[in-house]
């Protein structure tokens, strides 16, 4: 940590926190842990006691940092404004090449390295997932594995389940005058293509010409967030590059990208070649919930299913970006009942690779979101996130709800009422 | 000095692997309050139930280790800083509530049940839980018994100590004391239950607390203004409690507070504001936003900037802002001081005056919220800690300050405690005949003082500097 107690910035932003603990109950880490060390509060004076030399990281400081899901509800609440999520990745980075927990840490890089940055691969392998689980032989090996690891048949039953054949950009028109520009993502493509078909629809109903960039790859979320920072700032570089030629909106169908793809004016900022390109870059990028800013819908309404839609709104929209209620407004104007889910259900658990890291920890989250969505009467909720939307369905079929967890694409889907 | 082995063992034992704490960043983590010193404590145990602790505080007395109670650690003074080799007896994983009784209005819980939880459990029940100390979205029961934390509401309804019926205590010989009861008069013998209530942990582990719960108020209004000088506002508040409109709470803020909340939460704030004011009436039907409308009209008369009456969500996040002032002051300076004096309510516009002179006089920055219809000022020193000349600044502040609303016939602290602190305060406040009455009722309950060894009265002798003492422990 020699690097950030040189760093005025971290500092600053560590010194900051006054202890106050209003960032601890809102806090999906600590909820699940309890212990001081894995709320926000406790992590900024873990890393404060690092700068002064107090503390030298050892495996409980980092596993401390690790718990971290990364909703930043802390930052949202922090009446002090420390800068969390930045202070976090910095120390995430520094870590990451150190000697503990390094099988964890091989892991994840070689799942974030070898398989989400590189599309071919992980199309192939959600192709292979599909045809396993339309077999059904998933259950099959959860059943094998239950009575030998419990936390691996976890993990099995949070696995996304792939909706639809992969998305491909090059299958999308190519339109002369574009008036916004899709990113199709890493997962979403491969695992949800459905939904991302249904978004291009949602945009065409309301009038866009859209443009899909061939070529791209991951933007970089997860690996910011695993502290491999570079390879982050490289896909943001490539991501930036595949999006110039053209200066209208970015729309995404993940909360998660599009907090990355706002920040990657931070990420690059200290790069001459690229700060200003990302920075550009960054002002185009519109949730798929910013929706109403990029177009009114041709014709009013869209065709949601008749009865009640819960919402549940992604960490990444309700903190930080301060999207709330967006959802709920749009599937409004849809003619959709949408109900808002009580925010005290919190965090799903998702958070990317947190939940197969912490797969027991995650379940355990998701628990009071399952009860809102089922006590709340609705026979479909709309979801805005792929980690979110994997982790609900994963809940929901494990509880033999009936109730449908869809991606708002889905919902506003003109030619697929659902 | 670490814990022994075999008696770490034991403790695992009782309370399972993972709730007994002693790597250097868990112990790390739990060597703090808000208070801006740091220490590290031995170990940490995580109790999940009060038979855990009735099992434990034994074995751990009987090998003379010294421990603190913590609930979720927000103590501004310090109450709750692990001794040197101690052990922290962490209350933050008991938080059930035992039973609710709506007609008799009491509900017995956990200590470490969260205070906005109950506050929540009785509304749901119809009734009012008024203890409402400003960071209430994360302290507990535990720690507003120990601190007599009383916040914006003491003004209508009073301090914890008026909602606390009965209390578990188990000492360091693993006996359990169950003082008061279940109802409101009760005058069984001495009350001990008062005794503990402000006794900062430093007699024994409160466990559960039976408290009390009033009918839920009919109608609640809210008027805040804003005014132009920073003792406008001061006096005002003097004036508007002779009006008898009686609001249940009162609150100043000063300039820079002012500035700091406005810039943490936005309300609209004029940027002239130099000093604001904010009132909240309860009442049956309606009577609330009556009393709410004369004292807009009055604070307009007066000179208010501005003022508007408030009500639900906008009135929460009025009182929201109110509350979260201590961290928002953060924005401007990462050390703060929050202290914590009171003088009797006919001084407070004098108090405010003075305390920002003695803050000029010893160059230090200050910024004031208070209480103010309770006279209870919250002054914060906005400070640097690595400067040694800073620090002996803002210590010949504190005991001005202290001086002088003792002078007053006011209280050295309110609702934070003594904390390390103010142990060293003691003195100026009692004389030796009423501290020594305070060691012998210590050492009746805590023989070998044990229990938060840094607060007076311990075993007679206090700290001399306890801010240097930390560094000293880090």
């Amino acid at each position: 940590m020699r690097g950030l107690a040189a760093d005025p910035a971290f500092r600053n932003g560590v010194m900051r926190c006054v202890r106050c603990s209003i960032c601890v109950p809102h806090c999906p880490s600590y909820a699940v842990f309890r212990t001081e060390g894995d709320s926000p509060r406790g992590r900024v004076q873990l890393l404060r006691a690092a700068i002064e030399g107090r503390v030298v990281p050892d495996a409980t400081f980092e596993r401390h940092l690790d718990n971290c899901l990364s909703c930043r509800a802390c930052e949202d609440v922090c009446p002090s404004a420390v800068p969390y999520g930045q202070l976090l990745d910095q120390a995430r980075a520094q870590l990451v090449t150190s000697r503990h927990a390094r099988g964890r840490k091989r892991v994840t890089r070689i799942v974030l390295e070898q398989l989400v940055a590189r599309p071919g691969r992980l199309a192939l392998v959600a192709r292979v997932l599909a045809i396993v689980q339309w077999l059904r032989l998933d259950r099959l090996i959860r059943w094998l594995v239950r009575p030998l690891s419990p936390v691996t048949a976890r993990r099995l039953d949070l696995l996304p389940r792939v909706a639809g054949r992969p998305f491909d950009a090059r299958t999308a028109p190519r339109p002369a005058a574009p008036t916004v520009a899709f990113h199709a993502g890493c997962v979403m493509a491969s695992a949800l293509g459905d939904v991302q078909r249904a978004a291009l629809r949602v945009l065409g109903q309301r009038g866009h010409a859209t443009l899909v960039p061939v070529g791209q790859r991951c933007c970089g979320a997860l690996h910011h967030h695993a502290g491999l920072i570079e390879q982050a700032r490289s896909l943001a570089r490539d991501t930036v590059a595949r999006f110039e030629g053209t200066s209208v909106p970015i729309c995404t169908t993940s909360a998660g990208c599009a907090l990355a793809m706002k920040d990657y004016r931070r990420w690059l900022a200290d790069d001459p070649a690229w700060s200003a390109r990302a920075a550009a870059f960054s002002t185009r990028i519109r949730d798929l919930v910013e929706l109403a800013e990029l177009a009114e819908p041709a014709e009013p309404g869209v065709r949601v299913p008749p009865g009640k839609v819960a919402v549940q709104e992604a960490c990444h929209h309700w903190n930080v970006q301060q999207l709330r209620g967006r959802a709920l407004e749009l599937l409004r104007q849809g003619g959709a009942t949408a109900v808002a889910l009580p925010r005290g259900a919190g965090c799903c658990g998702a958070a990317g690779l947190w939940s197969a890291q912490n797969p027991e920890a995650a379940w355990q989250l998701l628990q009071p979101l399952l009860d809102a969505i089922e006590g709340s009467g609705c026979a479909v909720v709309s979801v805005s996130n792929p980690g979110c939307l994997f982790h609900i369905r994963a809940g929901l079929r494990a509880r033999g709800s009936s109730i449908r967890a869809l991606h708002l694409a889905e919902l506003l889907d003109p030619a697929d009422p659902a | 000095m670490a814990i022994p082995a075999d008696l770490a063992t034991r403790v695992r034992d009782v309370v399972g692997r993972d709730a007994y704490l002693d790597s250097p960043a868990d112990t790390l983590s739990y060597g703090f309050n808000s208070y801006p010193l740091y220490t590290q404590p031995a170990a940490v145990v995580l109790f999940q139930s009060r038979a855990q602790i009735e099992q434990v505080l034994p074995l751990l007395y009987a090998r003379d280790v010294p421990m603190v109670i913590r609930g979720s650690g927000t103590n501004i003074a310090g109450s709750a800083l692990a001794p040197p080799g101690g052990v922290v007896l962490s209350l933050e994983r008991m938080t059930k509530v035992l039973e609710v009784d709506p007609v008799s209005r009491y509900a017995r819980v956990e200590a470490g049940a969260n205070v906005k939880a109950i506050q929540e459990l009785a509304g749901q029940h119809g009734l009012f839980f008024p203890p409402n100390p400003g960071n209430v979205d994360a302290i507990t029961v535990g720690g507003i018994i120990g601190c007599n934390s009383s916040g914006d509401l003491a003004l209508g309804y009073g301090a914890t100590r008026e909602f606390i019926l009965g209390l578990d205590v188990v000492t360091g010989d693993g006996r359990v004391l169950k003082l008061g009861s279940k109802v409101r008069k009760d005058v069984t013998g001495y009350d001990l239950v008062r005794l503990f209530v402000g006794s900062e942990g430093t007699l024994g582990v409160v466990v559960e607390a039976t408290l009390r719960f009033i009918e839920k108020p009919g109608s609640d209004a809210s008027v805040i203004a804003t005014f132009r000088d920073e003792l406008g506002g001061a006096e005002l508040a003097l004036e508007l409690l002779g009006r008898r409109l009686g609001p249940v709470a009162l609150e100043y803020m000063d300039e820079r507070t002012t500035r700091a909340v406005e810039e943490a939460f936005g309300l609209g704030l004029s940027p002239e504001a130099r000093s604001t004011l904010i009132a909240r009436f309860h009442g049956p039907a309606e009577t609330a936003n009556v009393a709410a409308e004369q004292c807009r009209a009055i604070f307009l008369a007066h000179g208010a900037i501005a003022s508007e009456a408030r009500a639900g969500d906008a009135a929460q996040k009025l009182w929201r802002a109110r509350h979260l002032a201590y961290p928002a002051l953060a924005r401007v300076c990462p050390t703060l001081y929050g202290e914590d004096v009171v003088v009797p309510p006919r001084h407070f516009p004098a108090a405010v005056r003075r305390i920002h002179e003695l803050g000029k006089a010893h160059q230090v920055e200050v910024a004031l919220f208070a209480h103010a219809g309770d006279g209870h000022l919250h002054p914060v020193l906005l400070t640097d800690d690595s400067d040694p000349a800073q620090r002996a600044r803002s210590d010949r502040f504190v005991e001005e300050v202290i001086l002088y609303v003792l002078s007053l016939g006011g209280a050295i602290t309110g609702e934070h405690g003594l904390g390390v602190h103010k142990t060293r305060y003691v003195g100026h406040q009692y004389g030796e005949a009423e501290r020594d009455a305070m060691l012998r009722i210590k050492l009746a309950l805590d023989p070998k003082g044990l229990f938060n060894p840094m607060i007076f009265p311990v075993t007679g002798h206090e700290p001399k500097n306890p801010r240097r003492r930390g560094v000293e422990i880090l």
